[in-house]
């Protein structure tokens, strides 16, 4: 395995989602930030809705490596050797969020998804499909969290 | 200094050497300067790369603070529909710590990036000198 490259394909990845951070914010390009800034701040809902803005801004790194992962053209054991490396380095920079009590226990499910694809094993394929899975969790249980705030305040 | 002493560095590899080469001739000093000064012309511009990397990085960093992010606090004050002033206070402290967080990763992937270039090039020192 070329073994500069993963640390390139995430600089130029991690560098794409900055830019796409900025351009939500500056340009409105996302309904989902519109949403979280224009809710009543005095209201426990806006905190949900920024969370499922950056849930979705962190998978949008995850769902970019893995596509990137899937472009490559090598080996299946260097493609695992691949996985492994970047999800050492996406653990380590989504450990630093905090989550709310409600998404802690997916988030810790997340993670222990990405340790077992750090080491290196036969099931990194179905643990690629897990995180994607425990992402799609994540959205749809904030959806319904938002849902649910937003009746109680009706 | 601790932490490069620790981990060493590219000339680590000639503190270790063979009787041979404790006494070296002319010869086997121009070898080595010879082979070195090819793999530093060879390395060129993977350390040039390198320097603009980093260079970009500090720029993309200075520009975020100097320009983009007094550039996000007007357009939230601007915003005719007018963002509440609690959540553009909020969305700004997010914002510069999800960016804040990105940019360390840059740097964790910059310095791991360095250091796989660096292990390449001791590797390919190491393959020259067992030739001398």
């Amino acid at each position: 395995m070329n073994t500069t490259y993963p640390y390139l394909e995430f600089l130029r990845i991690s560098k794409e989602c900055r830019d796409i951070l900025i351009a939500d914010t500056l340009e409105g390009n996302s309904p989902d930030l519109y949403d979280a800034l224009y809710s009543n701040p005095k209201s426990e809902i806006h905190e949900i809705k920024l969370e499922l803005y950056e849930i979705k801004w962190m998978e949008l790194h995850w769902r970019k490596i893995t596509e990137a992962v899937e472009k490559r053209v090598c080996s299946v054991s260097e493609k695992k050797e691949l996985v492994s490396l970047y999800a050492k380095l996406y653990g380590d920079f989504v450990s630093d969020w905090n989550y709310t009590e409600f998404d802690t226990i997916i988030f810790e499910e997340r993670m222990s998804i990405l340790k077992a694809l750090i080491s290196v094993n036969n099931e990194w394929e179905q643990n690629l499909k897990r995180m994607k899975v425990s992402f799609e969790r994540s959205i749809k249980l904030l959806n319904e969290e938002i849902k649910q705030l937003e009746m109680e305040e009706v | 200094m601790a932490e490069s002493k620790k981990k060493g560095n590219c000339f680590d590899e000639f503190k270790d050497v063979s009787p041979r080469k404790k006494d070296p001739t002319i010869q086997v000093l121009y070898d080595y300067e010879k082979h070195y000064m090819e793999l530093v012309r060879k390395y060129g511009n993977e350390i040039q790369f390198i320097s603009d990397m980093l260079q970009n990085f500090r720029k993309e960093q200075e520009l975020f603070y100097k320009e983009t992010l007094p550039e996000i606090k007007e357009k939230l004050s601007q915003d005719s529909a007018g963002v509440d002033e609690e959540m553009k206070r909020v969305w700004l402290q997010r914002l510069t710590t999800n960016i804040d967080r990105s940019f360390g990763l840059s740097e964790t992937l910059i310095n791991g990036y360095a250091t796989k270039s660096i292990e390449e090039f001791k590797t390919a020192v190491n393959e020259k000198l067992k030739e001398l």
